[in-house]
């Protein structure tokens, strides 16, 4: 039992830390259609930003935070505007093919022009403790995770469903032909969708880099792929579709290794067993956990 | 027509005082030679000093080296461009003619004094292909200046469309931020245009192209060696000179400008700005040494350009356009009377020539020219899926994988003795151990395609880029299983595949990928994978079987990559899960778009480019990989439907006639279209 | 139109005016006859950046300390040492290439890299098949010089070091039960996973868990958990400096207190600082040890503190390792043939290295020490050495 709860809070930190990440994926795609394929990469600079705030600008955690979420969101706009606002016409998959050039020259860009030596917090950015509550391990990092993420997540989802800029944002997103017309400046509801987007993923760098310490210009490779696929199971383009793969994507790969070896699988087979179950997931459901079959137009 | 009176007189003009500026330069002015004692001769002095009295090192400074080239070629273009203007100009482009005739002679003639080249059976040789370069050039010259030419200033000849004054007029101001470009293609595509309409390069069938380069390799075979050591190149130049172009810029060090502010925990900046502004100084000034430095040893980047310009034209491209241009009615000719297949049959079997002839000078040659096979098979199969079907496959190494490993476990399970496996278990003569690769690459194909099952049904429900998902996820299960199999060495990859891939093998099934794609997507069945990708649900209802369609798209698709997959691990003589991973797959994409979708030319270019950009931009480290990506973004936002999007490139494959109204006709168009 | 192409006729002839008035570039005192190429190959971009740095920096000291004692000798005349450092981006197909670019047009005299073995094995054997001596300094994988004449490495291979982290931990905690933690998908990790399990199960230690990740993870919590259920005396992780302070973190938050041992991927200082407190009073296996390491050593340690202001790594020190080898050889050879360098470097015998001392098996591989390191006080700290039987001999 004290097994099952420890490996569920670890679960659940993965999960936040992916759906946190996997929201900005699916804001961006729920307005523009874009798969910013970038935002793993977006990722990896405001966890590097946090290093810029934490350590050359010596401040604490939560200005740190604040500070890295505005500098990358605003960096997230400005990708925006230089690199993929003048493809808004074009076809959808020469904007994708952008952003992977954009992560790309993020990642390299940032090794050719910080070096190649793995950053890290400083120790007492935030004090590690671990709390044993019936033999379960959970340290403060943890709760500041999961909360924080659950916060992030609310601020989002009110922003998006309950103030007058989200239902211009899902108007876009319903039909960015029409309103325009209707006198809300798309230009400005993209650049919020990015700011928003881009900002969260700054959030999720740093709590990730909180939470595992090391950091290098590679580091949002792996984990942007993995909010993607995270998004897409979840349903693209709905934020409730991204919290939920996020957290489930962090559940399956917690608990495959944690159970496999019950029933003769070794953790080795994680990867395949994990991405196998999302396949069958995608094939029952085709448009993901919340997904909505858009209406077929190409 | 004032425009054509306007153009007489600028070319004219120009060519007399470029030709005057040249020799005047080269002759009378420039210190040609930095002695050792660090006095200067000219270039009268050295070609007085015939007895060698004079004591030159033999390392000379790079202005001998690249006016007199230059200058040559310079004339020698000029003179090429001079005689394309109208009738009474033509004495100025005899004399231009001459002029680069004897700048071209002067050049070799003068090396033949020099001791440069060291031993005296090269030199001699030398001398020989320099005069043999300047016969070839002028015997072209002089041929194209006798014959007949397109007169745009008269009336009623429709091959060139006159070009409007404006075109050519005073510089525009800029109008948006895109002005260098706008500025650019304003000025060159009336140049382009001309060019083109005189010399109707594109009516050239690719048949004398490749002639032509067929004879520019024999000529680099017979004289690189020593036309590049007078270059100051080590060797030839492998790969026309873009691996040595950036070798200048290899040692810039760009990671201290950030750094400071984003310390690790081993450093420590008491002043991060100053330390980074100090990095950015010392980037510049290495900069600018990189840029021009000018030494034997460490070339700068604008003397390597010189040279590998010059390398290039003299070598490929000047010879290259005078056989093509030479051979053009005799080819156009040849095709027309030949049925297709055995004029496509010729074509393909000279492409043979040339690229087993380039491909021969060194096994690093021979390399990138496999890797330039396995490339096009991955961008072409990816592009059957994802260009003309319209789906977005991310995960196209997976198949890749399936095909190397299976080829690989069957190549030395059956045939060889190694350790994984022990013996062959078949034993089979050495001249049938290429059948049995071919088996083998071919069962490795059709395991990728068995693989690509496990993509293809669920794109019967599952769409864009949900569907992208499970290609994804297919890469991953395929590496992860991969590396949970310690028979074939999980992990640590399956070393002792023998060395079997060769540029002939790789010709084959290159050729035979792209033609098999090629007949594909212009089948009728083709039509419905075309007509998936416009609309999945109008072409059903149109009668289009689209699961059949997507199954045997998935199916082809996986196949070839997986042949290429077995290609590449038998020349690597080592599979390994990791190489087969996300970037791999990634990189097929940037070869897809940047050759734009639903284009096999497009593909197979940007397949050749991408091999030629990752060797040529090796030198940058660190860099290469903010290089590659900044050209990909640049050229999506300029180009967005990449090089070839939804087109293939016009090629003169069977011969057109040369005269008649309807090939006028489509001359015309052609230039308008541009 | 005219006008503007004259205009840029003229600025051409110009600046390429400008390049005549170089004088030709001084000779230093050292009167080179010629130049000697030595090919390094390194992972400046992909999964291992910071080897590929360590790589080249120890490379570039390497080569300029030779140049000032006035290069190479062979036939008592001096040749100037050049290295042409390629980046393989952690490629298996770049590095094939790159190989043999550095071996057809570089006309290298000898190849120092790859580092890791999944680019280390096949372009091993394109070095043994083009005939130019390869030294991997840091490549654990047997594959690599297997039946490859032409290839060495500088590094001891993982069935020596399981067992000799096998016996410590034995011999130290007194452990009967272990877990190991690796990485699947990395050649390095899973080989000496493989042979530490081996190891301890022929000496009686029980291996509770053998848990994996894939490269590129950063939780390990599920793993870890896992572990800790079974309760081992001791975990072992054979994992890279920039996982092992996630890896000790997560597993002392989750509540292991027992110890932690690892190998010599470990041998990075960016550890101590990157991990540091929770790191304290761990074991790990290594090729040297800081503190007592031989004059060679504390030479080229302080030597690279200087130049480039931080400590050197294992890969550092065994870059520079198989330079030095390889300058040994030629001069042993007295010769700029490659197969006598290639005999020279079969026939090195007890090479005083930054490493240690060692001398070549008949497949190329070392045969050399291992240490025992225990951080301590935020150092390496030597504990104990360990070798191969009957080496190095009295």
């Amino acid at each position: 039992m004290e097994f099952f709860v420890q490996q569920f809070v670890n679960a659940l930190q993965l999960g936040s830390l992916y759906a946190l990440i996997a929201l900005g994926y699916t804001m961006v795609y729920g307005v523009l259609l874009l798969i910013n394929f970038a935002h793993g990469d977006i990722f990896m600079v405001g966890a590097f930003l946090g290093v810029f705030g934490s350590i050359t600008l010596d401040l604490p955690f939560v200005p740190t935070l604040v500070l890295s979420m505005v500098l990358t969101g605003l960096l997230g706009v400005g990708i925006e505007r230089v690199a993929y606002k003048p493809l808004r016409q074009a076809s959808r998959l020469s904007v994708v093919i952008t952003a992977l050039g954009v992560g790309l020259l993020l990642e390299n860009g940032m090794l050719a022009l910080t070096g190649a030596n793995p950053r890290s917090y400083p120790q007492t950015f935030i004090t590690t403790r671990v709390y044993d509550i019936g033999g379960v391990a959970i340290s403060n990092v943890k709760i500041i995770i999961i909360v924080l993420a659950a916060l992030l997540f609310a601020g989002l989802y009110t922003i998006v469903q309950r103030t007058k800029w989200g239902m211009a944002m899902r108007a876009i997103s319903y039909d960015k032909f029409a309103v325009p017309l209707m006198g809300v400046s798309q230009d400005q509801i993209i650049s919020l969708t990015f700011l928003l987007g881009t900002g969260l993923a700054a959030a999720g760098g740093i709590l990730w880099g909180v939470a595992f310490p090391v950091l290098n210009p590679y580091m949002g490779l792996r984990v942007g792929w993995k909010a993607f696929v995270a998004a897409v199971v979840g349903g693209i383009g709905d934020i409730r579709g991204a919290a939920a793969g996020g957290l489930l994507l962090g559940f399956i790969e917690i608990f495959v290794p944690a159970y496999g070896d019950s029933i003769g699988i070794s953790s080795t087979w994680r990867d395949p067993i994990a991405f196998g179950l999302l396949l069958i997931i995608l094939v029952v459901r085709p448009t993901g956990l919340f997904g909505v079959a858009r209406r077929q137009k190409v | 027509m004032s425009t054509t009176a306007n153009r007489t007189f600028s070319l004219g003009g120009l060519v007399v005082l470029v030709c005057a500026l040249v020799i005047a330069i080269a002759v009378v002015g420039l210190p040609w030679l930095a002695l050792e004692d660090d006095s200067t001769v000219t270039a009268t002095d050295l070609i007085a000093d015939t007895e060698g009295e004079l004591d030159v090192p033999a390392r000379i400074t790079n202005t001998f080296l690249v006016v007199v080239p230059v200058g040559a070629l310079a004339a020698g273009i000029l003179a090429l461009w001079g005689m394309l203007a109208p009738r009474h100009n033509r004495a100025v482009s005899t004399l231009v003619l001459l002029v680069g005739l004897v700048l071209v002679g002067y050049y070799y003639g003068t090396f033949f004094y020099e001791d440069h080249v060291n031993d005296s059976t090269s030199a001699t040789e030398f001398v020989r292909s320099g005069f043999f370069v300047a016969l070839v050039a002028g015997l072209g010259l002089i041929a194209q200046a006798a014959l007949p030419r397109a007169n745009p200033g008269v009336a009623g000849n429709p091959l060139v469309r006159p070009v409007p004054v404006e075109a050519a007029g005073p510089v525009a101001l800029p109008q948006n931020w895109r002005w260098p470009f706008a500025w650019l293609r304003a000025r060159l595509s009336p140049l382009t245009r001309r060019i083109a309409g005189y010399l109707a390069l594109s009516r050239i069938p690719v048949l004398a192209y490749l002639v032509g380069m067929l004879a520019a390799t024999e000529l680099e075979r017979r004289e690189g060696q020593a036309f590049s050591r007078l270059l100051g190149f080590r060797r030839v130049p492998s790969l026309f000179g873009s691996t040595e172009l950036l070798e200048p810029f290899s040692k810039l060090d760009f990671s201290g400008i950030l750094a400071p502010f984003f310390p690790s925990p081993t450093d420590t900046y008491d002043a991060p700005l100053r330390a980074s502004w100090e990095a950015l100084r010392q980037l510049g000034e290495d900069f600018v040494y990189a840029l021009t430095s000018h030494g034997a040893r460490e070339p700068g980047f604008l003397k390597v350009l010189l040279h590998v310009v010059e390398y290039d034209l003299i070598i490929f491209i000047i010879p290259v356009l005078i056989v093509a241009l030479l051979l053009r009615k005799p080819s156009n000719a040849l095709l027309l009377r030949l049925p297709s297949w055995a004029g496509l049959t010729l074509q393909i079997v000279v492409l043979y020539g040339v690229v087993s002839h380039w491909g021969a000078l060194n096994d690093y040659r021979g390399l990138v020219l496999i890797y330039m096979g396995v490339n096009i098979m991955l961008a072409i199969s990816l592009n059957l899926v994802n260009g003309y079907m319209g789906e977005f496959s991310v995960g196209h190494a997976g198949f890749m994988a399936v095909g190397a490993y299976v080829a690989s476990i069957l190549t030395m399970w059956l045939f060889i003795d190694e350790r994984v496996f022990g013996d062959a278990v078949l034993s089979v003569p050495d001249w049938a151990l290429p059948i049995g690769f071919l088996i083998a690459l071919i069962a490795g194909g059709v395991a990728a395609a068995l693989a690509g099952l496990l993509v293809a049904f669920p794109s019967f429900r599952t769409r864009g880029d949900y569907l992208a998902i499970v290609t994804l996820a297919v890469n991953f299960i395929v590496t992860g299983v991969l590396n949970n199999i310690s028979a074939i060495g999980g992990a640590r990859g399956l070393n002792g595949v023998p060395l079997w891939t060769n540029v002939r093998w790789i010709f084959v099934l290159t050729i035979l990928s792209v033609l098999a794609i090629h007949h594909l997507v212009s089948s009728t069945f083709g039509k419905g994978i075309v007509a998936i990708r416009e609309d999945e649900i109008a072409a059903e209802q149109m009668g289009v079987h689209t699961r059949r369609v997507k199954l045997v798209a998935f199916l082809v698709s996986s196949f070839i990559a997986g042949m290429s997959g077995g290609l590449f691990a038998h020349v690597l003589a080592y599979v390994n899960p990791g190489v087969f991973g996300i970037l791999k797959s990634t990189e097929a994409l940037v070869m897809v778009y940047l050759g734009g979708m639903g284009s096999i030319s497009g593909s197979v270019i940007a397949a050749v480019l991408f091999t030629i950009l990752i060797e040529a931009f090796r030198p940058l480290a660190v860099l290469k990989w903010v290089v590659i990506p900044l050209i990909l973004i640049l050229l999506m936002i300029y180009r967005p439907q990449g090089l070839f999007g939804f087109r293939e490139m016009t090629l003169n494959l069977k011969g057109l006639k040369e005269d008649g109204p309807d090939v006028l006709k489509e001359a015309s168009d052609d230039a308008a279209a541009d | 139109m005219s006008k503007r192409l004259f205009t840029l006729v003229l600025t051409l002839a110009v600046v390429v005016a400008a390049f005549g008035s170089f004088p030709v570039v001084a000779q230093d005192d050292c009167d080179f006859v010629g130049e000697v190429v030595v090919g390094v190959i390194a992972p400046l971009t992909g999964d291992i950046p910071k080897v590929g740095q360590s790589t080249v920096e120890a490379a570039n000291m390497a080569v300029d300390e030779i140049n000032a004692a006035c290069g190479l000798t062979v036939d008592d005349e001096s040749y100037e040492v050049v290295i042409a450092v390629e980046d393989n981006e952690s490629k298996a197909e770049s590095s094939v290439s790159v190989a043999t670019r550095l071996i057809v047009e570089e006309e290298v005299i000898a190849i120092i890299g790859p580092q890791a073995s999944k680019q280390a094995v096949p372009t091993g054997q394109v070095a043994n098949d083009r005939e130019t001596p390869m030294i991997s300094p840091w490549s654990t994988n047997p594959d690599t010089t297997f039946d490859r004449p032409w290839v060495f490495r500088a590094a001891f291979l993982d069935p020596f070091q399981g067992p000799v982290l096998a016996n410590f931990v034995a011999a130290e905690f007194g452990a009967t039960s272990a877990a190991v933690l690796y990485d699947v998908a990395s050649d390095y990790p899973k080989g000496l996973a493989e042979n530490f399990r081996d190891a301890a199960e022929a000496i009686g230690i029980e291996i509770v868990g053998f848990e994996s990740f894939t490269l590129g993870d950063t939780d390990f919590s599920s793993q870890l958990t896992s572990i800790i259920a079974q309760e081992p005396d001791v975990l072992f992780t054979p994992q890279y400096y920039n996982e092992v302070p996630l890896i000790v973190q997560q597993a002392r938050e989750l509540g292991f207190e027992g110890p932690i041992v690892g190998s010599d991927s470990w041998g990075t200082p960016d550890l101590i600082d990157l991990c540091g407190e929770a790191c304290e009073g761990l074991f790990f296996s290594t090729h040297y040890a800081p503190d007592i390491a031989t004059e060679v050593g504390q030479t080229f340690i302080s030597a690279y503190e200087e130049e480039y202001g931080a400590k050197p790594d294992d890969v550092a020190a065994l870059t520079y390792d198989a330079f030095q080898l390889l300058f040994t050889a030629i001069t042993n050879a007295n010769s700029l043939d490659k197969e006598d360098v290639r005999e020279a470097l079969a026939g090195v015998e007890l090479f005083e290295g930054v490493t240690g001392v060692m001398s070549f098996d008949e497949q190329g591989d070392p045969i050399k020490c291992a240490v025992i390191i225990e951080i301590k006080d935020g150092a390496f700290t030597y504990y104990d050495s360990a070798c191969p039987a009957g080496f190095p001999p009295e």
